[in-house]
């Protein structure tokens, strides 16, 4: 059974020689198989591609919850009352944001895109060490 | 510079190895650009998106019924964060901006973007390929691709092989129509004013009528909605509402045999 298992370990060997110094025939043992090797190419590079998205969700989640969690507890509620304090706030933060629809919102709204606003700057920061 | 907002959902698609959208947690993707999803009750939009120094956060609104309809929601969103992103941004979303019509470049490009991410060109086709049009099919595609059923009949204007028109209604006036390029009837200007009396639309708004799923293609008149050209004849259509009671909204949908 030994001398069997040699064998074979010393085929698969010569086939990847084989393999690696004419590609050719790989693909032409394929397609004796009924394989075609194009396809079955791109539908291992999709499979890579996937792994490696469903990898970095993993760990981009983690990471972005934890700032997340984080900048939340440090946030605290925004101290103006009226909603054109809150816009105005809210315009002095980010001059640059770019408003949308932002005048039809409610006070209510308007003080959540303030504290969010806000999450994401502690976020940049705790990401940066500038604050812990 | 214009950025292809169908090309950028099908390169997404690509390098993210995804071939079956409808399995797709829309806020993975989001996470994978570097945003958090959270679900909150939002008072007058169904989406927000706030981006800061390159990272977002999407709100959902919790009170929407249906995971088809988050699921756009949130196609939308990343839509935004990928084509109009920048530095700094934030998109509040209500039913109008997530129903394809006159709100400005940046939602139909979300919307374009999103429909193509939730159903892309080639597999919509091939769903559609020799198949009668009737609101059962768009029921099944609206299935086989997980989205709501609002969305599917606007991807089938684009795609689907017979020709349909929508009438989209809001508290009884018409706001907005939009056909497939095939549907050669005439469309009198009717924006912003009252929809036909006999049509299906107007039973739910006087009547508060809705017709249940056997029943949803209704008989109506070719001029109904159209205007009869001199030598046309006033030939039976179908008309099917998709009707949304949260925002007194109906879609009629519209063909002929």
């Amino acid at each position: 059974m030994a001398a069997k298992k040699i064998n074979i370990d010393k085929l698969i060997d010569s086939y990847m020689e084989l393999g690696s110094a004419n590609p050719d025939i790989l693909n032409d043992m394929l397609k004796e198989q009924g394989y075609d090797p194009s396809d079955l190419e791109m539908r291992g590079i999709q499979k890579v591609r996937k792994l490696l998205f469903t990898q970095q969700v993993a760990l981009k989640k983690a990471n972005l919850f934890n700032l997340y969690n984080r900048a939340i507890e440090m946030v605290k509620a925004a101290s103006s009352n009226s909603k054109e304090a809150i816009l105005d706030m809210l315009k002095r933060k980010s001059p640059s944001l770019q408003f949308r629809n932002l005048e039809k919102l409610d006070e209510e709204n308007l003080r959540q895109i303030l504290n969010e606003t806000e999450v994401l700057e502690l976020i940049d920061k705790l990401e940066k060490g500038e604050i812990k | 510079m214009t950025i292809n907002k169908a090309q950028a959902a099908k390169e997404l698609l690509k390098n993210c190895g995804i071939d079956n959208p409808a399995k797709l947690d829309i806020a993975d993707l989001i996470v994978y650009h570097n945003g958090i999803v959270q679900e909150v009750s939002l008072e007058n939009c169904d989406g927000r998106m706030v981006m800061k120094n390159g990272k977002s956060i999407v709100s959902l609104n919790s009170n929407i019924e249906f995971p088809q309809k988050k699921r756009f929601v949130l196609a939308h969103e990343l839509g935004h964060i990928i084509l109009h992103g920048g530095e700094e941004a934030t998109f509040s979303d209500d039913y109008a901006t997530l129903e394809a019509y006159k709100n400005g470049p940046q939602e139909i490009e979300a919307n374009e973007f999103a429909s193509e991410l939730l159903m892309p060109e080639p597999l919509y086709k091939e769903a559609c390929f020799k198949k009668k049009f009737s609101p059962d099919l768009l029921r099944e595609l609206s299935e086989k691709f997980n989205t709501s059923i609002t969305s599917t009949t606007y991807r089938y204007i684009e795609l689907g092989n017979h020709p349909i028109c929508v009438f989209y209604s809001k508290d009884g006036k018409l706001i907005y129509w939009k056909k497939s390029e095939e549907f050669r009837y005439w469309i009198p200007d009717r924006n912003k004013l009252n929809i036909p009396s006999d049509s299906v639309a107007n039973e739910f708004y006087t009547h508060g009528r809705i017709y249940r799923k056997e029943e949803s293609a209704q008989e109506i008149f070719k001029s109904t909605w159209f205007e009869l050209g001199e030598y046309d004849r006033d030939t039976p259509m179908f008309e099917y509402c998709i009707i949304t009671p949260r925002y007194n909204t109906v879609l009629s949908v519209i063909w002929e045999k």
